[in-house]
Formats: C-alpha cells, structure tokens, sequence
C-alpha cells in the first residue's frame, strides 16, 4: 500500500494577540515597551498519522478541535510550526464551496474562474463545461449573474465545479449539505463515484453518519491532539456520545492523566436488553466493539482507583461464552464461583479498585439483575437505585454494594 | 508516476502542473474577473479606460495651464504623459496592495501561488495603462506634435515602471496583511508623490536647489524618460541606467519580503 499522506509529529502553535491586533503605532510601542503580549495555543498539537492510497477518512471532534486547521496543514495552505507533512498526489480541496465564486460574473465565467483557483487546465473545463452544467441543474440560469442565484444554486454550481474530476486526494470540509435533499443525495452519489474511482478520501463532517457511511476509518481530534485514529465504526458512537454532552471535558470521559489518580469509569447501556457494561481504560474501549445499533454511552459514572490500596478490593470483569453477557464480582470471594467455572466464564480484566464498606465521601453502587435476562444493571447511588427499581419492578439488587468515588 | 485520475473518456489533464508557466491560465481568469467585476453595471463599462485618464487630464490643464503654459513647450503632452505614468503606478501599487485582504476568503481556504494575486493586480493596471494611451496619442495628434521613431522607447519605460510598481506593490501587500495603517499612510505616499514629481509643473522647478529630490525619485526618471521619446529625443545611457536600476531594486527587495512573509498571510487573515 502507498501513503499518500504522512503526518509526522505536526505541530501548529497559534501567536493570538491578547489584544485585538491592527495598529503599526501601537505595535511599535508595544515592540518599543518590550511587551508585545502574545498567547500561544496549539491548535495542532502532535499529530501523526498516514493515510494510504483509497482510503477513506473521517475527521471528527468537537469545534475548535483542531479540524480545520490540520486540513489546511494537509493542503498546504498553512505551514506546520514544527513537524511535517508530505503529501503525495494532486489534492482537490473542498473547503471553499463558493468562496472562488464571484457574484458579479455570470454562472458560467465563473466555472472559468472558479475551475483556474480549483486549478483545472483551460482545455479540461473547456471540454466539460456541459457537464458541469447539467450537473448543477441551473439550466439557462448559467449565463446571469451568479449574484442573482439563491444560496442553492450558487452551492449546486460550486460543487459541480469542485467535482468535475476524481482528483487522487479529496479534502471535504462540511460539503455534504449542499442544496435541497435530492440534490445531497446526488452529492453523495459523486463522492461515492469518486471514491470509487479510487481516490484517497479525507472528510470533516459533524454528520457522524455521512462519516459511517463513506469512510472506513474515523480520527477523533480534541485540542488539537489525535484521541483515537481507528475504525469508522468504532471511533463514530463513542464520539457521538461525546459530542451530546457537551458539558463534561474530554478528561471526564475519558481518562488520560487524571490529577487525583482515580481512573474515570464510563458505562455503556445496551439498547436492546438495558444491560450495563463498564469499562475503564480508553484502550479497552477501541478493543470493544461497540456497535452504535447496540450500545450507548453514558458517560463517566464513577471513578476507581488503577491500583490496589488499602481498604481496597479488586471490581473483576467477568465474560459469559455462552451468550456474552458480563458480570461484575466484587473482590476475589466474589469471583472464585466464576473462576470455577473457567468453560462457561472467561476473566477479562480488573475494571478498578473500589471499596467493599461505605465511607464518607463515597457512594454505593449497586448491582441489579433480572430474573429473565442474563447481564446487569449498574445503579450509581441509592437515588439512581430507586429509580431503576421503580421503572422495572421486576429488578432485583443483586449481591453487596460496593463503594467508590463520585 | 502518472497515473491520472481523470475519467477515461476526456483527453486532456485535469489539473495544472505545478508552476509558474501552468499559472498562466490562473491570471488571465483572475485578470478577466477584475475588469468585469470594475465595470459590473455601469453603462459605459470599459469606455471609462479612457475616459478616466482625458477627464483627469483635462481638469488639470484647465488649472494648470494658466501657470505653466509659456514655460513648457507642448504643455498638453507634457501633462497627460505624466498624469498617465503617474497613474500607472499608483493603480498598481495601490491594488497589488490590497490584493492579498481582498482575496482573504480564498487565500484561508485554497490553496492558489500567492503571487498571482498581485501579479493580476499589476497586469489588470497595464491593461488599463494601455487603454490610457488612446487618450495621450490623441493629444500627440491634436497638438501636431510629429510621430516619431523614438515613441517605441516607451516599451523601455513602461516596462520599467511596470516591474517597479510590482516590487513595491509586492512589498506593500505583504505588509498590509500584518498592518492595516499600510493602506492609508500609502495613500498619502502616493500624493506626497504626486506633488514631489514633476507632473503638471516644469521640471526646473525642482532643479534649482533639489536635486537629489529629483534624482532619487525612481518616478521622474521613468516619466522624464517617456517624456524624452515622446519629444524625439534618445534618452542618454544614465537615463536608461537610472529606470533599470530602480525597477531591479524594487522587484528584487518587494520579491524578498514577499516571499519571506507569505508564509504567514494564511493564520494573519
């Protein structure tokens, strides 16, 4: 497989001025006293990656995570501070849906002038001007003046231009919401037509099923910084919960350096059955194949400690090879039922340390199953345990609770 | 390796190589959009090329012509010559300036040679400068002023001042991008120039104590020059030397600050 694109280490540090920018005199002054104040902040920050030829590549993270700005790296519009870039390959971006537009010209000198910024040769858009054309759909509106055009057809005619080749790279920033709904199911038949062409895809939308559908791997970016690079299909559910809470940090969804050393528990619900699953570590949940149909996040429920301490005991993870249904024991009396029975339950991790007696400070959780179903619930306090028993009367509390950190 | 992704059935290459010849395409579509868009409904369109330069022309020989008719043989010429090159260079400059902020939406989002920016600013003022000849040779005609060979020298001049108001066009755009004030402190270069060349007064005015006004203003040695092969004269070899040596400065120095700046216009804008 050939790399089209290597990103190594890339590394973009943003000079803001702390205040507003414009003035040579004050500038000068400034320069003069000694203190032109700056705040570095990097907006990419340490991002590797390759992608190789025919790959398809969602982007994905919160606003201002940096997105936009790797894309410009990958087009070259603006320089790495350190780190490189190397791209192989002749790059169609279409981040400019209608900037090359000029309102004052007609529909089809525009095609001209927006085809020559696109960088296609003159005799190329000579020979398929037509086609441009018809794919617009702007019929005889081509010849008047692209400023008396709706916002629709002026998008329809510079995506038209923007695709009128299968370029070998193709860089989508949010371009898939263009016109009305028949004319993006036609955007998204000639982006699946040039993908098929076999060109190297990578897109930024906040349309995590436009980023399932077309792409198989998926990049999620906080800060500037790659979270997770992996399968589409993986990386898409889990940012997507992310992406619906927009008030917890990514720190508290996920762990990575937490300052008080507790390890944030996430639990999945599943859809079908209300089963719960925990899970710790980040690395573990891009080993999860969580199906977006299947599972749904809800976030950081309570934290654990990684080690052993005192007064702790171990929260084991237990797997069901019959029909793959978790089970949680609470320390090692607990689980030696499981450990008996190594056919029929297979170990899988410790998920943290947590406490087997209550404290101050800390909360009950408890465990809750169903006579009929396999797998169990997970009620983080009394309050959420009363909640889950009013709705399924049919829950039971299961075992002792344990005791954690909220 | 050069497979190209086109679909099978068109002939030619989709996209440009990289390159200063594969631009060409690029201006002329950048130059075509700056005329159309300058004369988008007005009703005299591109008429006002020539237009522009006569009424301007006019206005200061109804002024001027009081003071210094008797002292500058052929005064009509004499001014129009120097309001055209004058003109030349400030529409140059002034547009090859904003070249860069203006075209701020495109810069941040594709990525274009940045140079083609200014250098459209600089062709679409030549273009307008040559219309502006219709104007000045009608005044040779209605003066009676004899066509002579020497009037092909005005390639030499235009030329020169074609690649000095690029420089500094390169420069200034450069350095509007990081300072705003560039704009508006250059407008007021621009008729600090205007007043300190000679235009619409006799060059002696200048000679008698100011020489090295006269002598380091890169824009007299180009008007004097085209005024020469507008008279018949052959301009001296200093003459030559002077327009060259200017026009090589500038483009070399605003080349330089261009080139080390444009890096950073992207993040700027």
């Amino acid at each position: 497989m050939d790399t089209l694109i290597e990103a190594r280490n890339l590394s973009l540090r943003f000079s803001a001025p702390t205040e507003k920018k414009g003035s040579l005199k004050k500038w000068v002054l400034d320069a003069l006293r000694g203190r032109v104040r700056s705040r570095h902040f990097l907006a990419v920050d340490d991002v590797s990656f390759r992608i190789d030829r025919g790959e398809a590549v969602g982007l994905v993270g919160r606003n201002g995570a940096g997105k936009s700005t790797l894309l410009k790296l990958v087009t070259g519009i603006v320089n790495p501070t350190s780190g490189s870039i190397a791209v192989r390959g002749q790059v169609a971006p279409l981040l400019a849906l209608g900037n090359g537009l000029d309102p004052r010209l007609t529909g089809r000198e525009n095609i001209y002038l927006n085809g020559a910024i696109l960088g296609y040769e003159k005799a190329y858009l000579r020979a398929h001007e037509r086609d441009i054309i018809d794919f617009s759909e702007l019929g005889d509106f081509i010849d008047a003046p692209v400023r008396t055009y709706s916002s629709g057809m002026t998008m329809r005619l510079a995506f038209s231009i923007a695709t009128a080749a299968s370029p070998e790279i193709l860089i989508l920033d949010e371009v898939l919401a263009v016109g009305d709904a028949a004319f993006q199911a036609k955007c998204r038949a000639r982006i699946g037509e040039i993908i098929a062409d076999g060109a190297t895809v990578f897109f930024v939308s906040h349309n995590l099923k436009d980023i399932q559908e077309l792409c198989t791997r998926a990049i999620w970016l906080d800060h500037g910084r790659v979270i997770w690079d992996g399968s589409a299909d993986d990386v898409c559910p889990v940012f997507g919960q992310f992406a619906a809470l927009p008030f917890l940090s990514l720190s508290e969804f996920l762990p990575g350096g937490i300052s008080d050393g507790t390890v944030p528990v996430v639990r999945f619900r599943n859809k079908r059955d209300g089963r719960h699953l925990l899970t710790a570590v980040r690395e573990e949940m891009k080993n999860i194949v969580l199906k977006l149909s299947e599972w749904v996040c809800e976030g950081v429920v309570f934290r654990t400690f990684p080690e052993a301490g005192p007064g702790t005991v171990p929260l084991l993870r237990f797997l069901n090879l019959s029909n793959g249904v978790h089970a949680l024991a609470v320390g090692e009396g607990e689980a030696a039922p499981y450990r008996e029975r190594p056919d029929l339950w297979k170990y899988e991790k410790v998920v943290g340390h947590v406490f087997p007696v209550a404290a101050p400070g800390l909360v009950p959780v408890h465990r809750l199953a169903r006579p009929d179903l396999p797998g169990i619930r997970i009620a983080v306090g009394d309050s959420e345990r009363g909640a889950f028993l009013s709705t399924d009367p049919s829950l039971f509390v299961f075992g002792k609770p344990f005791y954690v950190q909220p | 390796m050069q497979a190209t992704p086109s679909q099978p059935d068109s002939p030619c290459r989709p996209y440009r190589r990289p390159g200063f010849v594969h631009d060409g395409f690029l201006v002329a579509e950048l130059v075509k959009r700056d005329f159309k868009a300058r004369y988008d409904r007005s009703v005299l369109g591109m008429f006002w090329c020539v237009l522009q330069p006569t009424l301007t022309m006019g206005l200061l020989y109804a002024v001027f012509s009081l003071f210094f008719r008797h002292s500058i043989p052929n005064f009509p010429l004499y001014l129009i010559s120097g309001i055209v090159f004058y003109q030349f260079f400030v529409e140059t400059t002034t547009t090859a300036m904003q070249s860069i902020q203006e075209n701020a939406a495109l810069i941040a989002k594709v990525k274009v040679p940045l140079w083609t920016y200014p250098v459209t600013r600089a062709v679409s003022s030549l273009i307008n400068f040559l219309f502006a000849l219709v104007p000045l040779f009608c005044v040779v005609l209605l003066t009676r002023a004899p066509l002579r060979p020497t009037m092909l020298l005005l390639f030499y001049s235009t030329a020169s001042m074609l690649v000095f108001a690029l420089g500094v066009g390169l420069f200034l755009a450069a350095l509007a991008v990081f300072f705003h004030d560039v704009k508006f402190l250059w407008g007021f270069a621009c008729m600090l120039c205007m007043y300190a060349t000679p235009i619409f007064y006799p060059e002696k005015v200048l000679m008698q104590g100011h020489h090295w006004m006269v002598y380091f203003n890169p824009i007299y040695h180009m008007i004097h020059f085209s005024r020469l092969a507008l008279n018949g004269q052959v301009p001296t070899a200093t003459e030559f030397a002077a327009c060259a040596v200017f026009a090589l400065l500038s483009i070399v120095a605003g080349t330089l600050v261009f080139r080390s700046l444009k890096n950073k216009f992207a993040l700027a804008l």
